[in-house]
């Protein structure tokens, strides 16, 4: 094949066996690879209603047609399994070096079945894969394990692996590959610690077929010249970063402070970009294949907070800062890094410890039922409270199962700003309308990535949209998901899609692959992933019920800002979204829309009966 | 009136912010012309196009909501108002 | 006129399309190995390094072949490998001290970078410009006036 490998190995940890097989190239050309591939795997291979941690769930770690291409931006793949803290689909997207490494490998996708007996890491050289014992770096750090498995395999080896909090089934923790780049959300580090599998180490020298080389390169050309000459991929992320974001949001009023009591940060200058800029960032670095550069290593040489690696991103300075009323950017960035050392995703970390903050706040948890004062603004707090969630020792047994778990032990879910059990990103949607209904309709929960309508609604791009319009935002926010769905699947970053288009995308998928990819056809494959998705949340037990949004959203009005007295009108725009989706009003896929997709097999709940 | 600089903005102001009567600029359109006179070319840059209209791809914000929601470059402006001036930027 | 491949390590972002794209040009597929440019990344340090022939005015890769098959081009400076005459004994790629000249074991030969015939496709895929093909007398020249150009606004940033 071109563009893919056409090889998959099926890695049984239980039985010790791989075996490597033919990826199916009509299957390949309908979900075109690495969150498409993934998912429709999982729906075929996993039984309704697997726990996420039984050796019967599956964890996939699959790559794009365009990964390793060279493609822009074109160095990411997913991890997809069911998640342990949603109980719905997972889909994990990371970059870095290891992806690519994965296809010069010679495959396109991992697939690992059941449970080792004991801690493992699976070692893939240049098409041969072993299953070795990882009881030497089983409780080590990722950084650690990293450079261990390196000089015991081979010194350009790529890792990813999981941290303590991975091994401990912290629910929301992640795969970290390349030390400080991750798979965050879903918990898919979690079932990865579930299986014992401690780590994948890749190396690979083969290489990527392309089925046009000329074509190819014209397409790479003209895509890299747009992104080159689009201010926000050329200037505005290669400079501030995604931590830009925090004085544009807060000035829009949307940037959730003390768990979403309000939008407006009052000290957001002393966490924002330009002062990261000015202060830790080291330099700029890419990721592979990408001519954006959006990566922020940074150092803090302050005594307490001492420490070097990547980011705080835009999310990781909310999460830990504004929600929990912090404005200290060093703690910030040392709990960053001990989040990618431990394995734990910062954006549930931070949400959580915030609603922890509001339930003690009010009283909710009482004061000798945790072992640490959980108070807004306590920068101390960040680190301990994030190890304690990593080893689960004291009120880090309950942190770690998430906001929303935590908060009903406390009788109060409402104050866990989640929708499906996955916390709320950076964006306050009271002055968001579009990216309210984005969180209540991903098939993830709560998630800014699947479909990014803040683009249009505070950015401008690629037009303006009023953000406290719900005119028309169905209408984005499903065009928003489907183009997305369509990048995650071909191996490229979202963050192409500032200057990107589908288009642009299908353009080099066509050249690469040797498979005629119109534009239309590269969007229905989008939306017929977001469909698989959700046919899979359904058969998982998913209703209407749960596109939600929690009431301090669609009932409490913004108490101040720009977007003061605002709530999200979400019936309306849920309603719209059904019927330009083509579902029914309970929120189904109907009949007809799944034979244009070409779903047709997967009849209502039952999903994917394969011929 | 507070006027607020940021990002490439406040690289080519050199400030953070400034002030500015209402009586100097009773609206946008006036305001733009006033800052250009006050910063010059760099500022010039990132506020205009070549053809001295302005820069589609840029945020203007008055009291958090953007002018284009507003009356555009019409948009009255008082003296207790705080003007945001975004460059084209994003991130997520 | 003379021109050399001229890297500025410090604009580098280790993205590392240069050896993708040089591997495309020259081997048709996609493949870091096969590049004849590779990124020295040290990701700790936040060092990256794109590392390539330096086309050297007394190459020991020329000295050390038995059969002449490498010369250096007196116009364009370009040190490159006549296929005709290569025995492949890869006595060359020992003798580099760059690590310049691989072994392409599909192809079962030498190789090193060409540049392009004069239009590096490392160069123009660079996206800032860490690797440019620049006229050899004038590119410290050039290197100095970035000096001073740093320093220039180093002393404004100071007096501000």
């Amino acid at each position: 094949m071109y563009g893919w490998i056409g090889k998959l190995a099926r890695i049984d940890l239980t039985k010790k066996s791989v075996v490597v097989e033919d990826l199916d190239p009509k299957m390949a050309e309908e979900y075109i690879g690495a969150r498409g591939l993934g998912t429709k795997i999982l729906c075929k291979e996993v039984k309704p209603g697997t726990d996420p941690f039984s050796p019967d769930n599956k964890l996939i770690f699959a790559t794009g047609p365009l990964t390793g291409t060279g493609a822009i931006s074109s160095g990411r793949y997913n991890v997809i399994t069911k998640s342990p803290l949603t109980g719905y689909i997972a889909a994990s997207n990371s970059g870095g070096y290891f992806p690519a490494e994965i296809k010069y490998a010679g495959f396109d996708a991992f697939i690992f079945e059941g449970k080792a007996d004991e801690p493992v890491y699976v070692w893939v050289n240049n098409g041969k894969v072993e299953i070795r014992c990882a009881k030497h770096v089983w409780g080590k750090d990722t950084s650690e394990t990293t450079d261990i498995l390196v000089a015991e395999t081979d010194p350009d080896a790529k890792v990813a692996c999981i941290g303590p909090a991975g091994e401990n089934q912290v629910l929301f923790s992640c795969v970290i590959n390349d030390k400080g780049r991750a798979a965050g959300r879903s918990g898919v580090g979690a079932v990865m610690g579930s299986k014992n599998l401690k780590a994948v180490v890749v190396r690979g020298t083969g290489d990527v077929k392309i089925s046009d080389m000329k074509a190819f390169r014209e397409a790479m050309a003209a895509s890299f010249k747009k992104i080159r000459e689009h201010p926000v991929t050329s200037q505005g992320l290669p400079t501030y970063g995604t931590p830009v974001l925090v004085n544009v949001v807060n000035q829009h009023g949307a940037f959730p402070t003390r768990n979403f009591q309000t939008g407006v940060f009052d000290r957001a200058e002393k966490i924002s970009g330009e002062t990261l800029s000015e202060t830790l960032l080291v330099r700029k670095r890419a990721c592979f294949a990408c001519p954006i550069a959006c990566g922020r290593p940074t150092a803090v040489t302050t005594e307490k907070y001492a420490g070097k690696g990547e980011g705080p991103e835009y999310e990781v300075i909310w999460a830990f800062g504004a929600t929990c009323d912090i404005d200290d950017l060093e703690a910030i960035t040392k709990a960053n890094y001990i989040c990618n050392e431990l394995g734990i995703d910062p954006i549930t970390m931070g949400s959580t410890l915030a609603c922890a903050m509001e339930l003690y706040e009010k009283g909710y948890i009482p004061k000798d039922a945790t072992d640490i004062p959980l108070r807004f603004g306590d920068a101390d707090l960040l680190i301990e409270a994030v190890r304690k969630t990593a080893y689960k020792e004291g009120i880090g047994e309950l942190l770690a199962k998430g906001s929303y778990r935590l908060a009903e032990e406390f009788g109060h879910p409402e104050l866990s700003m989640s929708t499906k059990k996955q916390e709320y990103p950076a964006y306050d949607p009271r002055g968001s309308k579009g990216i309210g209904l984005n969180y209540a309709t991903s098939n993830r929960g709560g998630c800014h990535v699947r479909g990014y309508t803040i683009s249009p609604e505070m950015l401008g791009v690629p037009e303006k949209l009023d953000p406290l319009s719900k005119e028309n935002k169905a209408f984005w926010v499903k065009a928003f998901q489907d183009v997305t769905a369509l990048v995650d699947s071909s191996g490229m970053c979202l963050f192409t899609t500032f200057a990107l288009g589908a288009p642009d995308v299908a353009s080099m998928l066509e050249p690469a692959t040797g498979i005629p990819f119109s534009t239309e056809k590269a969007l229905l494959a989008g939306e017929r992933i977001w469909n698989l998705e959700r046919l899979y949340n359904m058969r998982e037990g998913l209703t209407k019920d749960d596109d939600n949004l929690v009431p301090r959203l669609v009932e409490e009005g913004m108490p101040e800002g720009p977007a003061a007295g605002q709530v999200v009108e979400l019936d309306e725009m849920l309603a719209e979204y059904y019927a330009l989706r083509g579902w029914s009003d309970k929120g189904e896929p109907t009949p007809e829309t799944l034979d244009r997709l070409n779903l047709g097999k997967c009849k209502s709940r039952c999903v994917c009966e394969e011929a | 009136m507070r006027v607020r600089f940021f990002f490439f903005m406040k690289t080519a102001t050199g400030v953070d912010e400034a002030e500015i009567s209402a009586d100097l600029a009773p609206d946008i359109e006036t305001l733009v012309r006033v800052l250009v006179s006050r910063f010059g070319l760099p500022l010039k840059k990132e506020l205009l196009t070549e053809s001295g209209e302005l820069r589609k791809d840029i945020n203007i914000l008055v009291n958090g909501r953007n002018i284009e929601f507003i009356s555009g470059t019409a948009t009255r402006l008082d003296d207790d108002d705080t003007v945001s001036f975004l460059s084209a930027v994003a991130g997520g | 006129m003379e021109k050399l491949l001229l890297v500025e390590h410090e604009k580098c972002t280790a993205c590392r399309i240069c050896e993708l794209v040089c591997s495309a040009k020259h081997c048709g597929v996609i493949n870091p190995v096969k590049a004849r440019i590779t990124v020295a990344t040290f990701l700790e340090d936040n060092f990256f390094f794109p590392v390539t022939c330096q086309h050297c005015e007394e190459p020991l890769c020329k000295d050390v072949c038995p059969t002449g098959a490498i010369v250096k081009n007196p116009e364009t400076g370009a040190v490159v490998i006549e296929e005709s005459k290569c025995i492949g004994c890869r006595m060359c790629s020992a003798a580099c001290p760059f690590g310049a000249i691989s072994y392409c074991s599909a192809d079962r030969k030498v190789v090193k970078c060409d540049l392009c015939e004069g239009e590096p496709e490392c160069v123009m895929f660079c996206p800032w410009d860490a690797i440019k093909y620049v006229d050899a007398d004038s590119a410290m020249v050039r290197k100095r006036r970035d000096v001073g150009d740093k320093l220039k606004r180093a002393l404004q940033e100071v007096k501000v």
